[in-house]
């Protein structure tokens, strides 16, 4: 059931990150999902879903190097290590971490668009870095939201501990 | 001992700078997610408006219904009218059919190409990778339309003359990938239309900067004017002669004198932002290829 939730939640947003790209914005949508993932179910099932995620995004966009799956999953990990060290109660534990995630997502665009000799195109760089941080954050605590009812009715491991409980990865129930 | 509590004339400033401070914050997280909002819902407007002014067009199918709600006499006169509207369109497509024998006469006369040797199909832009996103796409046309690698992309100005988009680099059975004029790997050869010199766009150390294209290995002359049209020369495979690249820039400090080449930049006549639909020139006869 936790793998079918992560492939599932996983393609769709997919296909929305796609739909984001050919407006030519690069949100990285999946990643918060695969955050989502790696705390509530376990680190396997983020890396499983930032990887496959990125793997299917670099394939897709045929681009030369698979930057998006390894970048991707570093990311996740270090998302996951943070949101693990700190509180996670709602609503400061998803918004956090989804600002920490967009902040990242931001970055690593930036440098993988320095490195690979590209131009940026987008809207203003700064604009862009304060809506990914802000929309990163929001998106990240909508998500959790859901998921979190979801998981509830389903009896899955959540995001966010109902206790004052500082748990590791994959505790969330 | 007495507690100290700050009075009321002295929190007001306190308040006073982080109210400022918050409103401050909220402004510029206003403003930028009102810019990428702006930047994104452009884009998708762009798209999303084609298909809805393409319905509003009137189609036959209207006008087939409608005949079958008339009576038998009506229909006959209707018939009568669409014979004469026939006749005299046959004639009209008689009298295009002896201008175009005459124009390829000329053309041969004179010795122009043009695009003789090429058919135009069309394509959609199926997938655009955000972070290079002038710098190539995917389109849904591929091996089982007849795509080629290297035939050339191209847009269609208000005016009906061809622009160049770029080229085809892989080809799939369904979809192709093109990389863009703006790509730093692609490099053809453009001709200046004012002196009839030969240069290559991305040649060059200097990388595109993506708004201009790094146009070089020129003969040394002094008269490459700003604005003069540049288009292609036809040498590459699958690419016809003169196709609007784009125009010199020559304005900006990057124009300098090698030993023996000139180098300065072009503007792509393409605007890659509202591209939604491309045309492929694919080679349909051993005189195209060469």
């Amino acid at each position: 059931m936790k793998l079918f939730m992560t492939l599932t939640v996983t393609g769709i947003l997919i296909w929305l990150e796609l739909f984001a790209g050919n407006l030519g914005l690069p949100l990285g949508l999946p990643l918060y999902a695969a955050l989502y993932f790696a705390v509530a179910n376990g680190m396997v099932y983020g890396m499983v879903s930032a990887g496959s995620a990125g793997l299917l995004l670099d394939l897709l966009y045929a681009r030369e190097y698979l930057a998006g799956a390894l970048t991707g999953t570093a990311v996740v990990a270090l998302c996951a290590a943070y949101a693990c060290r700190s509180s996670r109660k709602m609503p400061y534990a998803p918004l956090t971490c989804g600002m920490l995630c967009g902040l990242l997502i931001c970055l690593v665009n930036w440098l993988w668009i320095f490195f690979s000799g590209g131009v940026y195109y987008g809207p203003n760089p700064l604009c862009m870095l304060i809506f990914q941080i802000v929309g990163g954050g929001i998106f990240m605590l909508l998500f959790t939201l859901t998921a979190d009812a979801v998981n509830f009715r389903s009896d899955l491991p959540r995001f966010c501990l109902r206790d004052n409980r500082s748990g590791g990865v994959g505790d969330g129930r | 001992m007495k507690k100290f509590t700050p009075r009321k004339s002295d929190r007001t400033p306190r308040i006073a700078i982080i109210t400022a401070a918050a409103v401050l914050v909220l402004l510029t997280v206003v403003t930028s997610v009102f810019n990428v909002v702006h930047y994104a819902w452009g884009r998708f407007a762009d798209g999303f408006f084609y298909p809805y002014l393409l319905a509003v067009q009137p189609s036959d199918r209207l006008s087939d219904t409608t005949l079958l709600m008339q009576d038998k006499s009506s229909l006959a006169i209707r018939l009568e009218k669409l014979a004469n509207i026939n006749r005299s369109l046959a004639l009209q497509s008689q009298a295009a059919a002896g201008l175009m024998e005459e124009n390829r006469q000329l053309r041969n006369l004179l010795k122009l190409t043009g695009y003789r040797g090429f058919k135009f199909i069309t394509a959609e832009i199926l997938l655009r990778d955000p972070l290079r996103f002038r710098e190539g796409f995917t389109i849904g046309k591929g091996s089982r339309d007849g795509v080629v690698p290297g035939a050339a992309v191209v847009e269609v100005n208000s005016a009906g003359s061809l622009l160049l988009v770029g080229v085809v680099s892989e080809v799939g059975a369904r979809s192709s990938k093109v990389v863009t004029v703006v790509n730093n790997s692609l490099r053809i050869s453009g001709r200046v239309s004012s002196n009839k010199e030969i240069g290559f766009t991305n040649s060059g150390e200097k990388s595109s900067s993506g708004e201009r294209i790094v146009f070089g290995m020129l003969p040394v002359r002094g008269d490459y004017i700003h604005g003069n049209m540049v288009s292609t020369t036809g040498f590459e495979f699958g690419i016809p002669e003169g196709i609007k690249i784009g125009e010199l820039y020559t304005n900006g400090n990057f124009n300098f004198y090698d030993q023996e080449d000139y180098f300065c930049e072009l503007i792509p006549a393409v605007r890659f932002e509202s591209l939604r639909f491309v045309g492929i020139a694919l080679p349909e006869t051993p005189e195209a290829i060469r």
